[in-house]
């Protein structure tokens, strides 16, 4: 096959920089292997670099459909077994996934596109090896990215997209492909060939894809299996079985059954043959989506062989209906790309956690039948026989909604209904009443009650389930506002808890940790006005290193430094639990002793004394002792305010230090120097 | 004499003939019940079997009060029978139960709640007979 320009169109939707792309290790591969004689030491030193993405690698290289071979545990290994490209190939397909993210185009359902795509890539994994010349990696890879350039017009242009997805919804492909091209010039089909070119994958893979995006699901007349584009065809009929929901049109289900009954065929497959095989694509989907965090669901086959039985028929009806059989089925319809809303909120719950529903009711056959529907659903459901039985089961387990039959006896729904919403993981809960002919009687009692909704019995299934849509959005809601919420709170506690560091901090000395002279003044302030108040008794010390000066100017600030700590530290495990030292700054420090009158705080000031001058401080090769000079005023000398009280004391630590230093001197204490309290200390 | 509570009746069948004249068990609902199941024929006569289990001992119920003339006990067994039958398709037997369910809430001590009581408990077992046949046939 000739190779093909590159569309100037393409170009242009690569120069947006938003493209789905390779990220990271991709990147870096991609570079290592532009030319053909890429050297495949590098790519696997490259690779090696990503370790999820060397684990990813190595499970398809030991996969299932490979079984029988020595399990290999090196990159090398996979390199050596799958050949160079194809680890090339799988590399750049997961980063592709790895790079992912919810993107902004409304229409657009993301995370269905990636479980489908995955179902794709395992169901061709799977299947081809009944393809000649085509591997399992190859076939993962391409069911992988058979439809990335759907996933480019929704990245790219997003808002435009998202009026031509809405626009043809339920149209089939070719007028998709039509208003593509009409409104950007460029269809998806191209654009996947351009991308799987640009990223150096082969031509004939390149144009496969393409050739599956412009004819998918065609009817074609005789069923065969020989080409890369019939293996994605296949695989595609089995990933959108796979993901049927409720508003899967039958046209959409009559096409997947055609494909999957030519599938058959050609692997000339019993039925039983075909359950197998869809039961290891199933389990195998699940698996992978687990490790790549892609959301799956569990998928019985039965179950599709009877939902696929069950919309043929129905198709069949609407076309008798409408032509007398004159519609021919023309290629695929837009629902496997565009999903609205309804399959967003499917309880399959694609992309979130599953619904959790609580069956109650007292009649056997009824809850029974009940749980069928809801588990059909692929709600996650659990049971109860009675009221206070669906009380214990709420309150352990927390389902999002509750379907409670209103006639029981012992405890009616209402009763529970009431109860639940007295608990506070009740009040959240979506709650349906079952109800018989008569609930007219009921409806302002119960609405009064909390309950959510009414349903009549016997319920009708697609009734039900219409119903519980409505709950399912509240459902929705309220999970994000409870998320909102604890992020809120998160953010309130990490704020105070800075806050309080953030206080801690502006009044702690940094060098000393204890206290700063902020700190220090806000006590004497409250103590005062406490002692003012309560008449409580306190006392303040005024502590001055002696030579502090000396020490720093022969052994050097660190030393200083290491003096200043360690005198902090030997006053602060002197004093009693409600004293307090505190640094004012420079060599000086102030004690704080609550309850203490003038005499009791010298006592406590002269142990002070005793204890630094009794410390020895070692740092970097000074060993030593300092002395303080200690300065005491107290409440109960009658002060007139704070300032005339630490001004006192001040006055006291001079007397001190002209008295001979190290010593303890009172306030207002007379002495010699008591004459000369102004004179300034030159060396202290 | 037709005061059924039963509002989702079609007229064609509001008035029944003693010995039922439309069909006993619905195939539609029976239909239903299958599709639920998936295919899976042990789903429908799980259902089949869980009502005859559960209705035998209702109607005992209902045939008790019937003698003992204990409405309340006449009045629950109705009430249940007529929404479990409803699913397994014993569509006129439902009827039958939705009956006797607003004679026994009315006031008045009639003959009717007499004759439809015995009705229903006859009517029972037609049902039984048809369900065995269906459960057979699985």
């Amino acid at each position: 096959m000739q190779k093909r320009a590159i569309p100037v169109e393409f170009e242009e939707l690569k120069s947006s920089g938003t493209l789905p792309s390779p990220a990271g290790v991709g990147i870096k591969i991609l570079e290592i292997t532009r030319t053909d004689e890429f050297s495949a030491d590098d790519m696997g030193q490259a690779i090696m670099s990503d370790s999820s993405l060397t684990g990813r690698i190595l499970e398809l290289a030991n996969s299932a459909d490979r079984a029988g071979q020595e399990p290999i545990t090196t990159v090398s290994a996979a390199i050596m077994r799958l050949g160079a490209t194809t680890v090339r190939n799988l590399a750049l397909a997961f980063s592709v996934i790895s790079e992912r993210d919810d993107g902004s185009c409304k229409a657009f359902n993301y995370p269905l596109y990636w479980s489908g795509s995955l179902a794709r890539a395992v169901a061709a994994k799977s299947l081809a090896q009944h393809v000649p010349g085509v591997s399992s990696e190859e076939g993962y890879v391409a069911g992988l990215l058979a439809e990335v350039g759907v996933l480019a017009l929704a990245t790219v242009h997003s808002e435009p997209y998202a009026k031509v997805l809405l626009e043809t919804r339920g149209q089939p492909m070719s007028v998709v492909l039509a208003a593509e091209n009409a409104t950007f010039d460029i269809d998806h089909a191209t654009i996947c060939y351009c991308m799987m070119l640009d990223w150096g994958l082969p031509e004939s893979f390149a144009s496969a894809v393409e050739s599956f995006n412009l004819d998918r699901l065609s009817s074609k007349e005789a069923a065969e299996l020989d080409s890369l584009s019939d293996l994605l065809r296949f695989a595609d009929a089995i990933s959108s079985a796979m993901l049927f929901t409720a508003t899967t049109p039958p046209r959409r289900i009559n096409e997947v059954g055609e494909q999957i009954e030519m599938l058959q065929q050609v692997l000339e497959y019993s039925d039983a043959d075909l359950d197998r095989l869809l039961g290891q694509i199933s389990g195998e989907w699940s698996r992978w989506g687990e490790r790549l965090d892609i959301s799956t669901c569990d998928v019985s086959f039965s179950s599709i062989r009877e939902a696929i039985a069950r919309g043929r028929e129905a198709f069949k009806k609407e076309v008798e209906l409408q032509t007398g059989g004159a519609i021919r089925c023309e290629s695929v319809v837009a629902d496997t790309i565009v999903t609205t809303t309804d399959a967003v909120e499917d309880a399959r719950g694609l992309g979130s956690e599953r619904i959790k529903v609580l069956a109650v009711d007292d009649d056997p056959v009824a809850l029974r039948l009940l749980v069928a529907t809801l588990r059909k659903q692929g709600f996650d459901v659990t049971f109860a026989k009675n009221g206070s039985e669906a009380m214990r089961i709420s309150m352990r387990e927390g389902p999002d909604i509750i379907v409670a039959d209103q006639e029981m006896p012992e405890m009616s729904g209402l009763e529970l209904t009431r109860a639940l919403r007295r608990s506070k993981r009740g009040s959240s809960m979506y709650i349906v009443l079952l109800t018989g002919a008569r609930a007219e009687d009921l409806l302002v009692t119960a609405f009064e009650s909390g309950v959510d909704d009414f349903i009549q019995k016997p319920f009708d299934a697609d009734f039900l389930l219409a119903r519980l849509r409505a709950g399912m959005r509240i459902v929705g809601l309220q999970r994000r506002i409870e998320e909102d919420r604890r992020t809120i709170l998160r953010q309130l506690a990490d704020k105070n808890n800075f806050n309080r560091r953030l206080k801690m901090l502006s009044l702690t000395d940094l060098l000393t940790e204890v206290p700063n002279r902020r700190h220090a003044m806000e006590r004497v302030e409250s103590e005062w006005k406490s002692a003012n108040r309560r008449g409580t008794q306190f006392a303040v010390v005024m502590v001055d290193i002696d030579h502090f000066k000396a020490v720093n100017d022969t052994h050097g600030h660190d030393v200083g430094d290491r003096v200043l700590k360690s005198t902090a530290q030997v006053m602060s495990s002197t004093l009693r639990g409600e004293d307090q030292v505190a640094r004012l700054g420079g060599e000086e420090f102030l004690i704080i002793a609550r309850g203490a009158v003038l005499e009791e705080a010298r006592v406590l000031a002269e142990r002070v004394r005793i204890v630094v001058e009794e410390n020895i401080v070692e740092a970097d090769g000074y060993r030593g002792s300092v002395t303080v000079s200690l300065g005491v005023a107290a409440f109960d000398q009658g002060f007139t305010g704070v300032s005339e009280m630490m001004k006192a004391a001040d006055d006291a630590v001079y007397q001190a230090k002209n008295l001979g230093r190290n010593q303890v001197r009172g306030a207002r204490e007379s002495s010699s120097c008591a004459d000369e309290p102004h004179k300034r200390r030159l060396s202290a | 004499m037709n005061t059924s509570g039963d509002a989702g009746g079609p007229a064609a069948h509001n008035h029944s003939p003693e010995n039922g004249g439309g069909e006993i068990l619905d195939a539609k609902a029976l239909d239903v019940l299958r599709e639920l199941g998936g295919g899976d024929a042990e789903f429908l006569s799980e259902i089949v079997e869980l009502f005859l289990a559960e209705a035998l001992t209702r109607v005992n119920e209902m045939h008790a009060g019937l003698e003992g003339l204990e409405k309340d006990r006449v009045l629950q067994a109705a009430h249940a029978l007529k929404s479990s039958s409803a699913h397994v398709g014993a569509v006129e037997f439902s009827r039958c139960c939705a009956e006797l369910e607003s004679h026994c809430r009315s006031s008045e001590q009639s003959e009717d709640l007499i004759l439809t009581g015995r009705r229903a408990v006859a009517m029972y077992a037609e049902v039984q007979v048809a369900l065995k046949a269906v459960l057979g046939a699985i």
